[in-house]
């Protein structure tokens, strides 16, 4: 008998429970079909968005006043806005900057929320306190607030720093820069809690005082012993905050502090939409297809999200 | 018991001061805020240079940035002042409007706190049960049906939902059921008791469905997880193998447990309730604690943010104890005599 028929026959005979753990999360994952449908969905969007950059780039902001408010036509597949800008090109474009957005918030909040995370729960004590009552501050502040001041404060500033680096497009960048500061700047906070959770709840366990006994350094144990353990409420919370960052994205649009136009993000087009809304001409397009892309968007990432907690942490069930 | 409260409640003191040098700080050191106090002064009026500086030394003076004698006070005592002043409950005037902080928030809070009560009974009402069912049936059609549509409201953004509901439950060319802002008829005078009632609730209708339809996914997740989590445990096997009714199990041992972690659910909320949702009042024109709290920090109305952040802290640590104390009430395992 080969080793492979060995390896056949042993997964034959375990089944469920045969393979490593992330094996075992992996075949769980796999036959979550809403999961698998929400992580399809987000595979179209970003081949669509991120596909057709190269076109949208070079078009997003071009104007055509003899073609304003068109409904959708073969030419225009999503039809015109009021300055006859493609609004095809404009969601496809708002589309990857959304996106983009979400993807860099959940990285912030990784980096942040981990870091905070890990110091408190693995120190303890009077750091712990310090760290947690911060957290616990910034909470009970209105985040709009924190977004206002940042907006204030770094705006000038991060333009100037863009335009003394030689960037193209300083004051658009320093825009989107500012937004994912302040939305970063909120959303590590559940990521803090949860993981110091974890880290409190491992500290204690035998595995992590006898690779404290052999004299590793703390870096070393939290690094190879405790946040291996932590990784999979990491992934899960971090999916999470892709979507909600996009939302709030979407909702400081509406109130006017997110990206500026002429950039466009599915945010700031479909308030723009809302806005458009009138009792004389109702132009469904201009606010269906930026909030359809976000319902999808955010559906499909929910969706990946909760797939990927019910695959990560079998204590939920 | 007593004693356990009155050392918590000693214990806050520490915490909430770091807390408000905290606030202090984020508020202070924000360029744009310093200066508010003078660019609101300055602000549409028509006076004399003269008349002006002293309007800003005014305002200076009432936000404690200078003495009487427009000498200017260093921030750590800036800091005291503003916290001797809170403790005796001067909270300050608006600087947007011609009001004090106390009477705006008077105004403001009954009508968040209303929206807010009435959607977290109906979220607990459809939630609860929900993640109950969704765990005794799991992986059945219902617990698939729920999950996903809970999931599939929360994915929905509450502009679309919100302009959608105003654009055809309050449109005369569609459906004219509900009005499309503020919170009362102009005939209130007219009323009795019970058609006033009726006409608030009538109008709070739609805010209230934009505020709800988004939280049913979160709570139910939780009530099912851990539902699950104590049905895998054993001493539920231990109750079953000694023959307990099936009911019995399920309300004295599985039920029990999971409302600790509803106790620690609902105080995690309890703050929020005080914050309006500032694109619900947006969107249905209703002047909450959301969208004070939103034109306060655009005007940079010092008073007014540090008093709703202030709030907001209070009652953070308040929940906490909260929920600490009715975890020894519904848990016997857990005493703090």
């Amino acid at each position: 008998m080969t080793a492979t028929n060995l390896a056949a026959a042993i997964d034959g005979v375990m089944g469920e429970a045969g393979g490593t753990p992330s094996r075992r999360a992996a075949r769980r994952f796999g036959r979550n079909r809403t999961a698998l449908a929400g992580l399809l969905g987000l595979a179209v969007l970003v081949v669509i968005c991120y596909g057709t950059l190269p076109w949208t780039l070079g078009s997003y902001a071009r104007q055509n006043l003899h073609d304003t408010l068109h409904t959708p036509t073969p030419a225009h597949l999503m039809g015109t806005d009021r300055l006859g800008r493609d609004l095809f090109s404009r969601w496809s474009l708002g589309g990857a900057i959304s996106m983009g957005i979400g993807l860099a918030s959940a990285a912030i909040s990784v980096v942040i929320g981990v870091g905070v995370g890990v110091v408190a729960g693995y120190t303890g004590g009077r750091v712990d306190a310090v760290l947690m009552r911060a957290v616990d501050v910034l909470y009970g502040l209105p985040y709009i607030l924190l977004v206002i001041l940042l907006r204030v404060t770094l705006v000038g500033r991060m333009t100037g720093a863009l335009t003394w680096l030689g960037l193209p497009h300083p004051q658009e960048m320093a825009g989107i820069g500012v937004l994912l500061v302040g939305i970063g700047s909120v959303s590590w906070l559940t990521m803090a809690r949860v993981v110091r959770g974890q880290v409190m709840a491992l500290r204690d366990r035998p595995f992590v005082e006898a690779a404290r006994a052999l004299g590793l350094s703390p870096a070393r144990v939290i690094w190879k012993h405790i946040l291996p353990n932590v990784a999979g409420p990491i992934v899960v919370y971090a999916t999470l905050t892709v979507p909600s960052a996009i939302l709030a994205e979407s909702f400081l649009s509406f109130l006017g502090l997110g990206v500026q136009p002429p950039v466009p993000t599915w945010g700031n087009l479909a308030s723009a939409g809302v806005a458009a809304i009138n009792p004389i001409h109702i132009r469904w397009w201009l606010i269906f297809w930026p909030c359809a892309g976000l319902t999808v968007g955010l559906l499909s990432l929910n969706f990946l999200g909760d797939g990927l907690r019910d695959a990560l942490d079998p204590r939920q069930g | 018991m007593t004693s356990y409260i009155i050392r918590r409640l000693l214990l806050m003191v520490p915490t909430l001061l770091g807390m408000t040098f905290m606030l202090f700080a984020i508020v202070r050191f924000a360029p744009g805020l310093r200066e508010a106090g003078q660019a609101n002064a300055v602000q549409g009026m028509m006076q004399s240079k003269q008349a002006q500086k002293q309007e800003q030394l005014l305002v200076a003076e009432r936000l404690h940035l200078v003495d009487k004698n427009g000498h200017p006070i260093s921030l750590p005592m800036q800091y005291v002042l503003w916290l001797k002043s809170t403790c005796e409950g001067h909270l300050g005037t608006s600087l947007e409007y011609p009001e004090p902080v106390l009477k705006l928030i008077e105004q403001r809070l009954p009508v968040t706190l209303t929206i807010n009560l009435i959607s977290m009974i109906v979220i607990y009402l459809v939630a609860v049960p929900g993640g109950l069912l969704a765990a005794l049936y799991r992986d059945r059609l219902f617990d698939r049906g729920y999950g996903f549509i809970s999931l599939a409201l929360y994915s929905l953004p509450a502009i679309w939902v919100g302009s959608s509901l105003l654009g055809f439950f309050a449109n005369p060319e569609f459906f004219n059921w509900f009005p499309a802002a503020g919170l009362h008829s102009t005939n209130t005078e007219s009323m009795d008791f019970f058609q006033y009632i009726g006409d608030y609730f009538y109008h709070i209708t739609l805010p209230i469905v934009c505020s709800t339809y988004a939280g049913f996914a979160f709570l139910s997740k939780q009530v099912r997880g851990s539902i699950l989590e104590n049905l895998g445990q054993d001493y539920i096997r231990t109750a079953r193998a000694k023959g307990v009714k099936g009911s019995t199990v399920m309300v004295r041992h599985v039920f029990r447990n999971s409302l600790l972690t509803l106790i620690t659910l609902t105080g995690m909320s309890l703050p929020g309730l005080l914050g309006g949702s500032v694109i619900v009042e947006q969107i249905f024109s209703i002047n909450g604690m959301g969208r004070l709290a939103y034109t306060a920090t655009l005007a940079r109305d010092l008073p007014v943010i540090q008093t709703v952040a202030l709030i907001g802290s209070v009652l953070t640590l308040l929940s906490y104890l909260a929920v600490d104390i009715c975890y020894a009430m519904a848990d016997p395992r857990v005493s703090y005599a």
